[in-house]
């Protein structure tokens, strides 16, 4: 299985299926050699870490609206949202 | 909400800020990807919050209208789907405004109703096809028939976790992330964004967890792709050109 052993499609896959449910024991083995072999995997390994670091930023969008202008409630919502409220209030 | 990051990152980092060597394959494979459970910089509803009362009605929707709505166009990238969240967030709020006790403060608790709403709203809009999932052209050619990536990845001038003081590389992230296909991009937010464990977003998406690895495993690829393309791809973007020991030069 030498092909397979040079998958890095399985190596993606693996990294994935790893934030759901855990490997085996030959899979994690299968994977840090893999790893170990391949540069490229290395590389997008941290790449992808580095943008789900980023991604937890965005748990709390107001975190970082001021930066990027984030969008709002149009004054239509805003108005009938309003006038909604103050119907049941 | 505070940003802290580390002033010197060394190659990658574990969520504890843990540095992790390259030469340390084997937990370097661990690190790759893996998700410890839940434990974020969320605030919560907890005892030793002081006690606060609610703002009257009036003026919720001036102060808590666009965080809340910027928390659904996120999840839900409809932007009338989105304002109907919000205005049912309120609702129900009013309706129930009496079980607010200041365990927290009261944006976070309407944060906390939105998110029920949006799960109620996840749970009715996904249907699920089947249990295989159908094939990702996109993803497919990222790799040629031996399974090795087809472009090798483009090295990146900077850290995006430094780059995320930046608005703009997290507006780029942003429409990266609403670029996805819809199944993937719920499972993303889901699982990476909003740390909800493995299971509970099986249940709300109606999947198994094989669909949704393979749906996080196409996000993941695809996200990183239109990072590349639209951000690090693009010379002027590029805030520094320094080659600091052990950013991503290597390879
Ligand atoms: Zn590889």
């Amino acid at each position: 299985m030498k092909l397979n052993f040079m998958s890095c499609r399985r190596a993606s896959e693996l990294a994935a299926k790893q934030c759901i449910t855990a490997l085996s024991r030959g899979e994690r083995i299968w994977l840090g050699m893999h790893l170990l072999a391949c540069a490229a995997c290395r590389k997008i390994g941290l790449q992808i870490s580095a943008i789900e670091q980023t991604l937890r930023l965005l748990q709390e969008p107001d975190a970082t609206h001021e930066a990027t202008g984030g969008p709002q409630l149009s004054d239509e919502s805003r108005r009938r949202i309003q006038s909604v409220l103050a119907d049941r209030t | 909400m505070t940003i802290a990051l580390p002033e010197h990152r060394p190659l990658a980092m574990d969520r504890t800020g843990k540095a992790i060597s390259e030469g340390d394959f084997f937990s370097f494979a661990l690190f790759y990807g893996k998700r410890h459970p839940v434990k974020s910089g969320r605030p919560t509803c907890g005892p030793n919050a002081c006690a606060a009362s609610a703002p009257s009605p009036e003026l919720w929707v001036g102060q808590f209208g666009d965080r809340l709505y910027r928390f659904a166009l996120l999840r839900v990238p409809d932007r009338s789907a989105a304002e109907e969240l919000v205005q049912e967030t309120f609702l129900a709020a009013l309706k129930d405004r009496e079980s607010f006790r200041g365990q927290c403060e009261f944006a976070t608790w309407l944060v906390g109703i939105l998110k029920h709403k949006l799960i109620d709203h996840l749970r009715k809009t996904t249907r699920q096809t089947s249990l295989s999932e159908t094939p990702d052209e996109t993803v497919d050619e990222m790799f040629n028939r031996l399974g090795h990536w087809r472009n090798p990845p483009a090295s990146w001038a900077a850290d995006p976790a430094e780059l995320a003081i930046q608005g703009e590389f997290l507006a780029t992230l942003q429409v990266c992330l609403a670029a996805l296909p819809e199944q993937q991009r719920q499972a993303l937010i889901l699982r990476m964004i909003d740390e909800e464990p493995a299971e509970q977003v099986c249940k709300i998406l109606n999947l198994t967890p094989t669909n949704l690895w393979v749906r996080l495993h196409r996000a993941r690829l695809r996200l990183r792709l239109c990072l590349e393309n639209k951000w690090f791809g693009h010379p002027v973007a590029r805030p520094r050109s320094g080659t600091r020991k052990g950013t991503a030069h290597e390879a």
